[in-house]
């Protein structure tokens, strides 16, 4: 199989021959960077650097899968919001202090969304990836849900008030804010990508699964509806309560983080959904050693995870050595298993 | 990230050698003069931890007693980053003024790999001092404790790393860390009525 | 001995029966709102309820009456804080609710600040407080300087993106015995590291504890890096800042 058939066979559950690795958000690291000449910040908002750095994840990890939005801010910058570009080894960020919105009636979708120049530089790295790899590697996209873009444009804690003091105003202002969603991962999709990873940070370390249930459910099922690819849903921390509900969306995966037990994740979605993960970041990728990773990665496959990856965007700082470790790991453990999924 | 040449980043590594265990330092940049980079901090490192230079083309290091003293490296790694590329690198002394004791405080190699710390300071601070020093180098250089005298310590694998404990005498002037584990260790095996017990 | 009859009012007896479940934090809590007058458990329960105009008025209304400002803060405020700090923990409420509470817990400490500081009551210690370097979330570290204030500490707030010589130039102007790090995200985790590590560059790590938190943060993350303390919440915090003190005060004795 190639790493594209392997990757969209197993987010459609069917058999492969092999687990493949994937990255629904980011392995961008400086090291990485130094190799191919692709620094922070200019990666991020220039199409030749973003994608030669996104190349990586496949010519030096063996990842089957590449994804070239590194970031978290295309979306809330092509809106308007205020942004921080950091250095090399920092992540660009919004500047959520400095909300842009209050009212529902504040959204607006600007008429050259798509073409502003960080969301221009995503559709045009993705062209650039799909012309040299062809059909060879599963190619990633990203497009931030509506939960994300609320914390972006309304800021964080005003966001999370609306929530709780007027549900139905914050209703109006997801719904509103979808179509960004879904705008920009019909571009994406135009442009190349095989899939689309939608973070939308209704994570359990801040929001309940009932409020997962209340507010985003009905939206991510219509985002299954409306957007055809592969659609790889993420969200940060605790998520075991929301997983029965997510496996309800009709998307393709759940890419889900390291506190979450990975035969626990598997029991409560069953064949509904697939899952993506969940290799520990800070704790094992960045501070330990290979043989950490290989731990993790072992858990994963013998919970017959579909997709194994980091749990997240890991640290910049991340080495190298343990990232090619995930790899490895896996042709291993199905080489001593002699096994396909 | 080497604040001294170009933002590029620069990893330690293990690896093995024919010699047993070593030391390489990396960078995956390929811009103009990173390998000249890497060899000068191989070569600071060599000098401030009298490491020995192996393989081809002597870009790997070893301590020649074969141990690894691996916090220790990373320490040594560090350092060696830190400082500009157009100094001249000597070797650390091995005495020290504490400006907390506002004191000198001196080791002493006494072969073996065992050392002896002592300060000129007569306060209860500066004899304080001298132990929490200590505690510092015995975290920052993995050494032990060893019996015979308050404040003698050893590397475990016997052999003597005079620059190394000059490097990490340096450090351990303040490591938080180490007055804590002194403490518990103090602390250990002692009978403590349960109003007196730490929460 | 009290118990739970002993309570005057309705709401928070019911608060109690329902979400608290460890004995001895019931057995403590039975123990503060049985001697707490029946104005300031007006006040506890509607901060739980997170109603903040209510707690706003009641706060105003018991001053003016002649209520002192600590008791307000202790048995009206902080104590239901602690109720909210639980049920928090325990999963039956999160963030959104515990910021409706600290809404109203700012509602009632707007009209004691004032007074708590123009009556020279002396703080605590100092604490730096500020999230990381590249990161701007701060829902946790404001939580926690909320608690702190409650606590009697005085906290210098150097807000988001803390960049790490702006931790150090903070508690060497202030000479700040305590300082606590947050991170949001575990790819800005490593910068709080990097801010232990110029505290030791600049031959001042001794001179400070240092105490991490942030969702993504865990003790072992904690240790790793060399930090004195993790604090799992907001009330861990202030619990986790007194003992530092408390540690730091025996060490310099």
């Amino acid at each position: 199989m190639t790493s594209r058939q392997r990757v969209m066979a197993a987010l459609r559950r069917e058999p492969v021959d092999r687990t493949p690795v994937c990255n629904p958000t980011s392995v961008a690291t400086v090291e990485l960077m130094d190799l191919v000449g692709a620094p922070f910040p200019d990666a991020n908002r220039n199409p030749e650097m973003m994608a030669r750095l996104a190349a990586t994840s496949y010519t030096e990890l063996e990842f089957d899968s590449v994804m070239p939005v590194f970031s978290i801010i295309q979306e809330s910058s092509a809106l308007g919001c205020k942004m921080q570009w950091e250095q090399k080894d920092n992540w660009p960020t919004v500047r959520m202090q400095e909300p842009i919105w209050v009212e529902p009636d504040d959204i607006k979708i600007p008429p050259d969304f798509l073409t502003h120049p960080d969301m221009k530089c995503v559709l045009d790295a993705i062209r650039i990836l799909r012309k040299e790899y062809g059909n060879e590697v599963a190619i990633i996209g990203k497009t931030m849900g509506p939960w994300t873009l609320g914390y972006h444009c309304f800021g964080v804690e005003p966001f999370l008030l609306m929530s709780l003091d007027d549900p139905g105003k914050t209703k109006l202002c997801l719904d509103r804010m979808k179509e960004a969603t879904i705008q920009f991962g019909l571009a994406q999709i135009e442009a190349g990508a095989d899939a689309l990873t939608l973070p939308d940070h209704a994570t359990g370390d801040l929001v309940s699964g009932e409020y997962y249930k209340r507010f985003l459910l009905d939206l991510h099922i219509e985002f299954a509806e409306r957007l055809p690819a592969a659609l790889i849903l993420h969200i940060c921390g605790k998520t075991l309560d929301r997983m029965d509900y997510i496996a309800q969306t009709g998307m393709a995966a759940f890419h889900y983080d390291s506190k979450n037990p990975p035969s626990e994740a598997m029991s409560i979605v069953g064949n509904r959904i697939s899952l993506v993960g969940n290799i520990n970041n800070p704790e094992t990728l960045f501070s330990k050693g290979p043989e950490n990773v290989r731990e993790e990665v072992y858990r994963n496959l013998e919970a017959r995870v579909h997709l194994v990856g980091p749990e997240c965007a890991i640290p910049l700082q991340t080495s190298i050595e343990n990232l090619k470790e995930i790899s490895r790991s896996v042709k291993d453990w199905h080489k001593d298993h002699s096994t396909s999924n | 990230m080497d604040l001294h040449f170009h933002d590029v980043s620069i990893a330690l590594y293990r690896q093995e050698s024919e010699l047993g265990s070593a030391l390489l330092v990396h960078t995956y940049s390929s811009i103009e003069g990173a390998q000249q980079r890497i060899a000068a901090v191989t070569g600071t490192m060599a000098t401030l931890g009298e490491m020995d230079r192996i393989g081809e083309p002597a870009c790997q290091l070893r301590f020649s007693c074969g141990a690894q003293h691996h916090l220790a490296s990373k320490r040594l790694f560090l350092e060696a980053c830190k400082l500009p590329p157009e100094g001249v690198v000597q070797p650390r002394p091995l005495s020290i003024f504490d400006k907390k004791s506002r004191a000198n405080v001196t080791v002493s190699s006494l072969g073996n790999g065992v050392y002896q710390l002592g300060t000129d300071g007569e306060s209860e601070v500066a004899s304080k001092r001298c132990s929490a020093i200590t505690g510092g180098l015995v975290k920052l250089g993995e050494m032990e404790a060893v019996g015979g005298s308050e404040n003698r310590i050893a590397f475990p694998c016997g052999h003597p790393h005079d620059r190394l404990v000059g490097l990490l005498l340096v450090r351990a002037l303040n490591v938080r860390g180490a007055q804590r584990e002194q403490e518990m260790a103090a602390a250990r095996g002692q009978l403590v009525a349960p109003s007196a017990q730490k929460q | 001995m009290a118990t739970i009859s002993d309570i005057s009012n309705e709401f928070v007896r019911n608060e109690i029966e329902e979400y608290i479940e460890q004995p001895d934090e019931r057995g403590q809590l039975i123990t503060t709102f049985a001697k707490v007058r029946p104005e300031m458990q007006e006040i506890a329960a509607a901060l739980i309820d997170g109603a903040h105009h209510t707690v706003d008025e009641l706060t105003q209304k018991v001053l003016e009456a002649g209520a002192e400002a600590l008791e307000v803060m202790d048995d009206g405020l902080i104590a239901a804080m602690r109720i909210v700090g639980i049920k928090f923990r325990e999963n039956f409420i999160y963030v959104p609710e515990v910021l409706g509470c600290a809404r109203a817990m700012k509602a009632g400490m707007k009209h004691i600040q004032p007074i708590l500081s123009a009556s020279g009551i002396k703080p605590i210690a100092k604490v730096v407080m500020g999230t990381v370097k590249g990161d701007l979330h701060d829902i946790g570290k404001n939580l926690c300087i909320m608690m702190l204030h409650g606590a009697g500490f005085e906290v210098i707030d150097l807000g988001v993106d803390t960049k790490p010589d702006e931790f150090l130039a903070a508690v060497e102007e202030n000479e700040a015995p305590l300082m606590g790090m947050s991170a949001l995200l575990t790819t800005t985790m490593p910068n709080m590291a990097v801010t232990i590590e110029t505290f030791i560059d600049e031959d001042l790590r001794d001179d400070v504890r240092i105490m991490v938190g942030g969702a993504p943060v865990t003790q072992e993350f904690a240790d790793e890096m060399g930090a004195d303390g993790y604090g799992k919440d907001a009330m861990e915090c202030v619990a986790l800042a007194k003992r530092l003190i408390a540690e730091g005060v025996e060490a310099s004795g």
